[in-house]
This record gives C-alpha cells, structure tokens and sequence, in this order.
C-alpha cells in the first residue's frame, strides 16, 4: 500500500508528476476497492490543504483552477479500480451553474470532489434555468441539489430555481445546497436552500451527512 | 470666448498638469460609465438602442449632464452589430442585451508553435475561425463575412467618434483622451480569448516554456496594437490588466511581467503613455508597478491607497480605489466621506485623478444619487 | 512583422516597382492607413 500522507502533501503541493507516478504505481498494483477508496480520500485531504493555502493567500485562483484539473486527471488514473461493485453510489446529486452565470470552474471542482467521494454526479452545466432543474429531479429524483454562481445575479437565480421547485411540489423531496464566492448564511436563508458553503471539501462533508 | 469653451480649456488645463507633474488647480475627475449604464439611464431598452449608434447621442448626452466629469464620461467599447455578423462566440449577447464573455478557446494547445512561429498568422488562419463562428467557412464566404464585419466596425467607431467630438464640445470636456489607443498586455491577450481563463491556469503549470515564449510573441503585436495614427503627450493608451493577481509570485515574475513591461516601455517610445487599469488587487507586485515609466497613469481597483501613494505617487500618475459597491450600498454621508477620506491619503501634492475603481456597467451597480453626490462634492472641495 | 496578411508600405513597393515618387506620396499614407486599420479590427476581436 502507498503512502497516503505523502500522496495527500503531493496533492497538497499541487506536484502533479509525483501525484501521477505514485498513483500511477498504486494501480498497477491490483489494489482493492476499499484501499482505492482511501486513496480517494487522501486526494480530497490534499485538496483540504489546497484550500487551506488558498486562504492564507499562498495560492491563488490559477491554484485552485489546476487543482481542480489534477484532482480530475488523479479520478481518471483511479477509475478503473474504483469501479466495480464497491462503487455502490452513496446518493444522487444534481448540480448546475444557475441561470445568467457562465462560471464553472468551482463547481467543476466540487463536481469531482463529490464523485470521487461516491455520488453519481448529473452536472447540467452552466447558465441552468429553474425548469431544467425541476425536469432533472423529475426524471431521476436525486437526494441531492446543488447550485453554484459566482455573480450577484446568481443569488437571484439560485432563489428563482427554489421557488420553482415548490412550485413543482418537489422541494420536500431534496436537500438543496448552494455554493460559490457570493453565498452567506443570510443568501442561504434568502434563497430557501438547507445549506450554503464557499469550500467544495466542506460541501461534500455536508452532503455525505445527508446521505448517513 | 464662449463659456462652454473656456471651461473646456479648463479642464483640459486640469489634465495637462496631472500629466506634466505640476499640481493642479483641484482634482481633476474622470467619471466613467459604460454605454450600457447610459442607455438604462436615459430609459432606453439595451436590446435595442446598441443596434442604432447614430442616436446614441442623445442618450450619452444626458448622462453627460447628470454627472459631473472633467474628460467624457461615457463610452462604448463592444457593440452587437460586427460580432452577430462574425457569429462570435466569445462575445455573446445576453437575453437582457448585455454582451458578455463566455470562456472560449481561441487557440487550441497543440497552436502554441505555430502562434510564437508567426502571431498574427496563427490569430488570422487558427483563432479568428475558433472564436468566429461565420469565420469558420470556405474563403470566399469568409471574406464577404469579414468584408461586412469590418464594415460594421468601421461604421460604429466613426458613429461613436462624430458623437465623443459633439459631446466634449457641448459639455466643455477637456481635450484628453485616455483611451485614444487599445491592447492588453501579451499574457492576458493569450488568456483571455486565446487559451481561456482555465487553460491558462493549468498551461502556467504544464508548459510554461511555451507560454512565456507566445507572451514573448505576442509583445510586438501589443506594442503596434497600442500604438495610435497619431500619438500625443496627453493621450493615452489603454490597458486593462487581468490575470496577474491571480497567478503565484514566481509565475508572474516569469511569464507575466517581462513582456508587459516590454509592452509599456515600446509604447513609450513610440510617443504613447499607458493608461492601465489595475483590476483586482495588485499590492503583491506594487514594487513591479514603480519600475514602469514615469507618467503612466495607473487607476487601482482594490489595493492599499496609502502604500500606493507612497511607493507610486511621486512618479506615476494615480485614480481608482473608490469602491462603486458603497455607491450602491451606502448613505450619501458615508459615500462622501469615502470621497474625502481618499482624498486626503492620494491627493497631496497632486499625481493624483478622482475615478471610482471601476467603470460602473449597468444602473444598478450603483445608487445615482450617491453617484451624482460624489462627484459634485469632488468637483466643489478639492482646490489644492 | 513577418505576417502574410500585413504588408508593410516597403513590403507594398518591393511588389509594386513602377509606383512614382510623386504617386507614393499621395497613395502610401491612404494604403497604408487602410492596412493599418485592418491589423487593429483583427487584434480587437482577439482582445
Ligand atoms: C475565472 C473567472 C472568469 C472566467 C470564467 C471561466 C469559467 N469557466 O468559469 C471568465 C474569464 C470566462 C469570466 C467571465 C466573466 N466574469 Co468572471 N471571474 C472569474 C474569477 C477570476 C474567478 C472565479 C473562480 O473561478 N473562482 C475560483 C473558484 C474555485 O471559486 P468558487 O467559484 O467560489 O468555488 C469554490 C467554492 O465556492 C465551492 N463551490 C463552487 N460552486 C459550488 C457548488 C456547490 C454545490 C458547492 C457545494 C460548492 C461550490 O467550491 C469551489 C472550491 O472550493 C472571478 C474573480 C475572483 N477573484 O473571484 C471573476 C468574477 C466572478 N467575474 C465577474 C464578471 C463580472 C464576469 C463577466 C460577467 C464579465 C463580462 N463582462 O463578460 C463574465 C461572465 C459572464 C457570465 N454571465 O457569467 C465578476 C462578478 C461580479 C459580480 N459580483 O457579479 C468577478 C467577481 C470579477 C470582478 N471582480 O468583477 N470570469
């Protein structure tokens, strides 16, 4: 079994020649579903770090953006091992960039963050109106939905696509969680949703709590 | 001498001072709204007053008249009419009419040689038909296509430049123009619609060679790019800055800024001043700025006033910091005293303008009443 | 520039051999101006 430790520092320091070598290495060995799992894991610890040195203004958005690109290439190597019966999905999400709001790049990293934690993903994109959300949980019922903008105008959108949901008589039916750089405590009251957060590793705790 | 004149001369006087490094008579004002803001404020539907730029004048007029400005206030950068008949995919115009910016590629990774090999080839045969949907076609389409772009272009700059010409004449403007060239620095300009903000981010990391070499590349296209038919001592060039704040020390020290300062320096010798707007919050590389030449006009959006002041202030010439988010959230008392209190920290000794941190885009980015308060207070209380 | 798709006014000449002195005058800065305006339409819809 590999280091965990120095894989989630390797994450942390954003090396991605040592994350590919030592995961790389890891797979070839035939591992487990449950070791890979805890491989998983020791990835999303590195990406607490990034987070955390995100904050201590070391690392800086270009960080954070490559960090979501190597988590997603570390996903890629893993898959293989990771699929199988031990990828019982532990729940259902649907996400999107809310209506009016192009940005991604934080939900794409909160998008593979949670699958690797082992929810199947539905990630509708960007610039999701209200009905497209509610035609989603419609067709698939997730447990989970979450919503991420990064303009003021999403927080709008993001109230928009609640209210649209009630409408439908479905909003009993989910936990709804909002995320991105505008999102507070008061927006959350505001929009009607159970749970806001501006860090995609607090997110993924927070959903993997819905699902116990 | 007619009254509208001799204000203009004012003005202008203001302006020649900041530039020549004598204090002014007070601080001069550069107000600046977009053209999206004057037309929501004349009451104007987006959608459609961007169509029609012949009577855009009227509508800029009275946004001229409501707010106080020493230069023009008003000004349009992006117009739907050339990027529909391109079929743009970079600017896009949204279904309440404003033109917004999407990440694309423009240059796709394995084009990095062929762009450091020859910029404006790669940009004409590779970029133009990635961001241009209607580009993308055989030649003989593309040209008609290019032929009605260009066309287009040319129409709304001449409309837009007949109706600056009236307005600083009625309004007794100064004559000095801060946006009389255009360019970005070279590595925003691979960023931005080139590479895109995400593939940047990770190119930083995987070829960085190939990165510094293209912003290497792209230097002398900026230079040229930002360099008017006719150069003045009291125009300027503008340069929206973007992604350096949101790279690491090394990497900036690296790729960023070498060839933006090759790029302000060129522009120098060529006869053009540089007017850079210092997006986000730079203070991490605030030794970089002191090396630029002396006189290039730097307008801060976030940042430390009082460091800036004291490590930029006796060479270059300062605006910004003021924050249009307290226009839109603050009582008029607290939105003047805003006003004063920068003034007090920038203002001494001059090398100092009064504009807000940013361009305000859209009427509701901020309260007009606060917005007319402060600058009139400006206008009114700040003889040196 | 080294560009296929900028000429300089030199570049223009060296094509263009039998143009007078006396039609370079009126015809380079109208030429020119024209290639000019061109570079700076293509840079600004990369910019
Ligand atoms: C990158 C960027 C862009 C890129 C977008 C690339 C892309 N594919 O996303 C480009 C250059 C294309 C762009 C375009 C525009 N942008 Co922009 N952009 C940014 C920038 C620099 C970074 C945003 C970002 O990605 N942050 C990093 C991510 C990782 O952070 P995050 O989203 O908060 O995500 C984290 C958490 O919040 C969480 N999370 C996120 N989503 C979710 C969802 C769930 C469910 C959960 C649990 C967690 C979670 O996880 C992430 C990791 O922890 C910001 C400025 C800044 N410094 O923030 C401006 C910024 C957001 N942009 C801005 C603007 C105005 C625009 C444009 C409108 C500009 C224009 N005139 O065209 C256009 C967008 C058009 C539109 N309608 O959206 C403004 C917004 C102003 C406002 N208050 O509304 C900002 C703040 C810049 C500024 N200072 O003015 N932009």
């Amino acid at each position: 079994m590999l280091d965990l430790n120095a894989l989630t520092q390797a994450v942390g320091d954003l090396d991605e020649t040592a994350v590919v070598q030592i995961l790389e290495a890891f797979v070839a060995e035939n591992p487990s579903g449950e070791e890979a799992y805890s491989v998983v894991n020791a990835c999303q610890q590195g990406m607490a770090i990034v987070g955390e040195l995100f904050e201590k203004n070391e690392y800086f958005v270009g960080d954070l953006i490559f960090a979501g690109e190597l988590l997603n290439q570390a996903i890629d190597i893993l898959k293989p091992v990771i699929s199988g019966d031990n990828s019982k999905k532990i729940g259902t999400i649907v996400l999107g960039t809310v209506k009016g709001d192009l940005h991604d790049i934080g939900k794409n990293i909160f998008a593979s963050m949670v699958d690797a934690a082992g929810f199947e993903v539905h990630d509708l994109g960007i610039d999701v109106p209200p009905g497209d959300f509610v035609e989603k949980v419609r067709e698939i019922k997730p447990q989970i939905i979450g919503m991420s903008g990064v303009l003021t105008l999403a927080l709008d959108s993001m109230k928009a696509t609640v209210d649209a949901l009630t409408a439908a008589g479905l909003r009993n039916d989910i936990k709804i969680i909002i995320g991105g750089n505008p999102v507070t405590e008061e927006a959350c009251k505001q929009i009607g949703a159970d749970a806001f957060t501006t860090n995609a590793a607090e997110g993924v705790k927070q959903c993997q709590g819905w699902v116990k | 001498m007619t009254d509208v004149l001799a204000l203009s001369q004012e003005r202008t006087q203001l302006f020649h001072d900041l530039i020549d490094g004598r204090v002014p008579k007070r601080v001069p004002i550069s107000a600046a709204f977009a053209h999206e803001f004057a037309i929501q404020y004349a009451g104007r539907d987006l959608t459609e007053a961007q169509w029609d730029t012949d009577a855009l004048e009227p509508i800029f007029e009275k946004t001229c008249q409501d707010f106080y400005s020493d230069l023009l206030p008003v000004s349009a950068f992006r117009l739907p009419s050339f990027y529909k008949i391109l079929g743009s995919r970079n600017f896009v115009m949204g279904s309440n009419g404003f033109i917004q910016h999407p990440e694309v590629e423009g240059l796709a990774l394995e084009d990095y040689d062929a762009f450091i090999a020859s910029p404006f080839d790669c940009i004409v045969e590779r970029v133009l038909p990635k961001l241009y949907s209607n580009l993308d076609t055989d030649s003989t389409t593309k040209s008609m296509v290019m032929a009605k772009a260009f066309k287009a272009y040319t129409d709304e700059m001449a409309n837009l430049g007949r109706i600056y010409g009236n307005l600083i004449q009625k309004s007794g403007y100064g004559y000095v123009n801060f946006y009389s060239g255009f360019c970005e620095a070279p590595f925003d300009i691979i960023s931005d619609q080139l590479r895109g903000f995400k593939n940047i981010s990770i190119d930083v990391r995987r070829v960085p060679d190939k990165v510094e070499a293209a912003a290497e590349a792209a230097t002398p296209l900026m230079i040229k790019m930002g360099t008017p038919p006719n150069p003045s001592p009291y125009n300027a060039t503008f340069i929206p800055l973007h992604m350096a704040p949101y790279l690491r020390g090394k990497d900036f020290e690296r790729l960023y800024w070498p060839s933006f300062k090759k790029t302000v320096e060129g522009l120098k010798a060529n006869g053009m001043r540089s007017f850079l707007f210092v997006e986000n919050d730079w203070m991490r590389f605030i030794d970089y700025l002191a090396e630029l030449p002396e006189g290039t006009i730097m307008c801060f959006e976030y940042g430390d006033p009082k460091l800036v002041k004291e490590k930029l202030g006796k060479k270059h010439i300062i605006g910004g910091f003021y924050p249009v988010s307290l226009l839109k959230t603050g009582t008029k008392q607290q939105c003047i005293d805003k006003a004063k209190e920068l003034i007090d920290v920038l203002a001494p000794g001059g090398g100092y303008y009064f504009s807000f941190d940013k361009v305000i885009i859209t009427l509701d980015s901020a309260n007009v009443e606060n917005t007319k308060a402060v600058l009139d207070y400006v206008a009114e209380n700040t003889n040196y | 520039m080294n560009s296929k798709y900028y000429k300089t006014w030199e570049e223009y000449k060296g094509e263009n051999p039998d143009i007078t002195e006396k039609q370079e005058e009126a015809m380079a800065p109208k030429m020119q101006s024209y290639e000019e305006m061109l570079f700076n339409f293509i840079m600004f819809l990369c910019a």
